[in-house]
């Protein structure tokens, strides 16, 4: 008997499916580029249920004619390359010939096109093997239908994650190729919901404002720069504008959205220090080059390329950030209080120092010390163990006690104590500054799922959050241990945070944690603040009766050198 | 140029303009102020492009030879800081090399030539133009700068709006959790509406004296101007749509409680001690007769203090920030201070007693 078997056709098309179309947003990804490459103008999208249940593309491009149409579906069909040299020179998006065939192994697909001058449409049906051609009434373009996603592979059907989940994932899709493909239209509607719709337009610029809103819009600065051949095109945040996740760098090589490392990197390395580490830029960035010099058929989605001279690459992008940053300068004002010395500038900010967050210990105010977080008149410092000497630039406090001396990272240990206090209460609900003047702000998709999603949770922090429309909210009162911080910041961050966790971990009990941890960082001291005696006594004795002294998100807090460790080193034993 | 004076002379002026000075700057020379001699007189001017101070001086300064230098500002400061009081010879050579001589001391720094200082542009026509006295201006200062917002993401509110209509001259400071309100009559003049950020209003609140004299105030498309004593500061305005505050100080209160100004700001700052976060909220419940204001720490422990107030009505509590009371204790003014409240989710208002012209909005605490 053989033990090596030639797999049936059908078999070995649900195999490679499974490579190119991991979950219903690479289905969308697929057909929306053959759209593209077909020169539609407007595409519209419509799913039901994260698109499991359905999937319909159409678009007015130049559709396909009878013949094409019946082997369209076939596999390495495309109208893309025909031979072999071609590969190397590809200017359309889809050039594998494995898009609908991949697709019409795994779900029931029905294709309607009419092809740019012919009267009659005609009407593909797919389902497994079977296949029928009718005529059928449509407008120009192609329409493309698929039902019940995977419903022939149970194994990919039980890892697909929630609608919602998945009807982010093509949100993400229709959003990131909308960038690019400024000047066509795209429409989104989930379960009849609208959640994209942005009508052609002549420039970049136009369409960033339509998608990501007037606000961040306003806030871009253009980059441009041309070296060797490659061109690099796009628009970037301000440093101050930092994201805490990366996903908001979409990055395109020839019009294809590619995440690639050293583009990234290049970004980041751009910015410099103007960005803490820990947070990104929003950037779109368009990068053109010589099709020769890069291969994108390094895998079937297509999501990597290579890149013949990368160093050329990263240095271009760099300049090309780093140019309009040097240019605009866009650097944040220093706040009075922070990053400066209030002692010496206590005089000419007085008005501002008294309530920007820690007061300064010279202040003769004796209230300003009191109504900060420790009690001055009921400190006896015999009860603390360790003593502070000293705040070294503003960042680490200089401790000893009986057995070793101690460098403490300021922000990191309260931002410990905060965290502990935070779960600590949790979920007693949290006292909420109400807002004078309410703050509006407008999310994603998204994030405003997430926020949805989260609403009695933020409450319980004091964050009394009202819908006002699908994707807006409007910011009724505050926690009140935030004090002065800019609160729509840090609802943003807690957002992101949410969002860049949420596809490991769905548990109730993690998106607290990172609920926790990240109200507590913003709600403690920053390196830069000036601290008085008593609040450093009181910062660092709480700190090592934490648990460990660690950060929550696990940066270390405390350096410890025991005396012993001391003799050692000066050699005196 | 050559030039002499006297220490003190000299250094009360250099004062006046070093708030101004750049600091850091992208324009190194921003780190400099601009000396220059116009028509027998001195003038100094420092800026950072967004706010300028110049300052000139007539009679208490011998000038030689004429002639303009930019000087590094901290440590020309610092240097006539240090001097003895006595007269001091500044000379400049063609080399911009400066030469400081003060009895037996000799400095030598560094300028940089004026051509390097950024031209300061005359504005064109101001659209306003009024004069307030020096000492109310101040004060009106005084009372809505602590309430601004420190929060950079809404520009608007880093600023005090001043608003000109009818004759009466209005300023407010807002951070989003509380308001100051503030008006004063002023003389015939065109209306305005612009937010001034608090940089120049902290350097005016310094050289403001409290005398008769008047500081004219003349407003520009994109810019205000303040002219007194010797004098002429100019700020950039701060560009936005301020949020209405008529609707909020024109809020209705159905409680009025009227209690000693002293005798409650200790009690409120007794009562914060135990108020342990520091945005600490205090709770005050009325009572016929009196104020209970209390704090609790869960873990600490638990303050209360009672206060004899004018009340008369239905019991009610709220909770504030106890920062937000106290700030407004502190510059009210009056030996009374009279409370007006509505409900335990309602902002509260703070006055004095029979006046209207200064109102000060606090939003409470849910707690």
């Amino acid at each position: 008997m053989n033990t090596i078997n030639i797999l049936p056709e059908e078999l070995v098309k649900k195999i490679s499916a499974g490579e190119v179309i991991e979950r219903p947003a690479s289905v969308v990804k697929e057909l929306l580029e053959n759209s593209l490459d077909a020169k539609a103008k407007n595409i519209s999208v419509e799913i039901r249920q994260g698109g499991s249940k359905l999937i319909r593309i159409k678009d007015d491009g130049q559709g396909m004619n009878r013949s094409d149409l019946e082997i369209c579906a076939d596999r390495h069909t495309t109208s893309k390359i025909k031979q072999l040299e071609d590969i190397f020179n590809i200017s359309t998006l889809g050039f594998r010939g494995e898009a609908l065939s991949s697709i019409s192994a795994v779900s029931k697909t029905e294709i309607i096109s009419r092809f740019k001058n012919s009267a009659e449409a005609y009407k593909l049906t797919l389902k497994g093997k079977l296949k029928e051609i009718l005529e059928a009434e449509a407008s120009k373009g192609t329409s493309i239908t698929v039902k019940e996603l995977f419903y022939n592979v149970p194994a990919r059907l039980k890892f697909l994650k929630s609608p919602q989940t998945e009807t982010g994932h093509i949100n993400d899709i229709v959003f990131k190729l909308a960038i690019y493909n400024y000047t066509v239209g795209f429409k989104l509607e989930a379960d009849g919901a609208e959640l994209l719709n942005a009508s052609p337009v002549k420039s970049l610029q136009e369409r960033l404002y339509q998608l990501f809103g007037a606000e961040s819009a306003a806030e871009f600065m253009e980059i441009k720069r041309e070296e060797q051949g490659l061109i690099v095109y796009g628009f970037i945040s301000k440093p101050q504008n930092a994201k805490s996740s990366r996903n908001y760098i979409y990055t395109f090589v020839n019009g294809r959205l590619v995440s690639d490392k050293t583009i990234n990197h290049a970004i980041s390395s751009g910015y410099g220090n103007l960005i803490p580490s820990g947070r990104f830029p929003l950037a779109v960035i368009f990068l053109t080059v010589d099709p020769e010099k890069i291969d994108v058929n390094v895998h079937p989605t297509k999501r990597e390329v290579k890149f013949s001279n990368s160093t050329l690459i990263h240095g271009v992008t760099e300049r090309a950030v780093k140019e309009v940053l040097v240019r605009e300068k866009p650097v944040p004002e220093i706040n009075a209080g922070i990053g400066v010395n209030i002692a010496s500038e206590n005089e000419r900010s007085s008005g501002y120092t008294s309530f920007s967050g820690l007061p300064p210990l010279n202040s003769s105010e004796a209230f300003e010390k009191r109504a900060s977080f420790i009690q001055e008149g009921l400190i006896n410092e015999d009860n603390y163990r360790l003593k502070p000497l000293y705040q070294a630039k503003n960042m680490y406090i200089i401790a000893v006690d009986k057995e070793a001396v101690y460098v403490i990272d300021q922000h990191v240990a309260h931002e410990k104590i905060r965290f502990e206090e935070l779960k600590k209460k949790h979920p007693k609900v949290q006292g909420s500054q109400q807002l004078l003047l309410p703050i509006g702000i407008n999310l994603n998709n998204k994030g405003s799922l997430i926020l949805k999603e989260n609403l009695k949770e933020l409450g319980n922090f004091g964050f009394e959050i009202e819908i006002i429309g699908k994707e807006s909210f409007m910011i009724n009162g505050v926690p009140i241990f935030l004090n002065l911080k800019s609160p729509e910041k840090v609802l943003i961050s807690v957002i992101e945070q949410l969002e860049d966790e949420l596809p490991n971990s769905h548990s109730i009990k993690d998106k607290q944690d990172t609920l926790i941890k990240t109200l507590a960082c913003h709600s403690a001291v920053r390196a830069g603040d000036v601290l008085g005696y008593e609040q450093m006594l009181i910062l660092i004795n709480d700190f090592i009766k934490c648990d460990l002294p660690y950060c929550p998100h696990g940066r270390p807090g405390m350096i410890k050198i025991t005396f012993d460790e001391l003799d050692k080193n000066f050699k005196r034993t | 140029m050559k030039i002499s004076c006297k220490k003190n002379d000299l250094l009360e002026n250099l004062q006046k303009i070093e708030g101004a000075v750049g600091v850091k700057t992208t324009l190194p020379v921003l780190n400099n102020f601009l000396v220059e001699t116009i028509d027998k007189k001195l003038h100094f001017t420092a800026t950072d492009l967004e706010l300028t101070v110049k300052c000139s001086v007539g009679e208490s300064i011998n000038i030689i030879d004429p002639g303009a230098i930019t000087i590094p500002a901290k440590k020309f400061i610092d240097i006539i800081r240090e001097l003895p009081d006595s007269e001091i010879l500044i000379d400049v050579n063609e080399k911009n090399n400066i030469t400081v001589k003060c009895d037996k001391i000799v400095y030598k720094l560094m300028g940089l030539p004026k051509s390097e200082y950024p031209p300061i542009l005359e504005q064109k026509k101001e659209t306003v133009n009024f004069k307030v006295n020096k000492a109310v201006f101040k004060e009106m200062i005084r009372k809505t700068i602590f309430a601004v917002s420190l929060d950079d993401t809404r520009k608007i509110l880093t600023g005090v709006l001043l608003v000109v209509e009818n004759n009466e001259m209005k300023m407010v400071g807002t951070d989003g959790h509380r308001l100051a309100f503030i008006k004063n009559q002023v003389g015939k003049t065109e209306n305005t509406k612009i937010i001034i950020p608090t940089k120049v209003l902290n350097e005016l609140q310094k050289f403001l004296k409290e005398d008769e004299d008047d500081v004219e105030i003349l407003v520009y498309e994109n810019q205000i101007t303040f002219k007194f004593d010797n004098l002429v500061v100019t700020s950039r305005l701060i560009d936005g749509q301020y949020p209405s505050y008529e609707q909020i100080i024109n809020r209705i209160f159905d409680k009025k409680v009227k209690v000693n100004t002293e005798i409650l700001t200790k009690a409120v700052k007794r009562v914060s001690l135990l108020a342990i976060d520091k945005a600490s909220a205090i709770k005050i419940k009325a009572s016929e007769g009196k104020l209970l204001i209390n704090a609790t720490t869960a873990d600490v422990g638990e303050a209360e203090e009672e206060v004899a107030a004018d009340y008369k009505g239905e019991e009610m509590a709220i909770a504030f920030n106890a920062k937000y009371v106290a700030d407004v204790l502190k510059v009210v003014g009056t030996e009374d201070v009279e409370i007006q409240l509505r409900d335990t989710m309602s902002a509260g208002l703070v006055k004095a007693p029979n006046a209207e012209n200064y109102l000060y909005i606090i939003m409470p605490v849910r707690i």
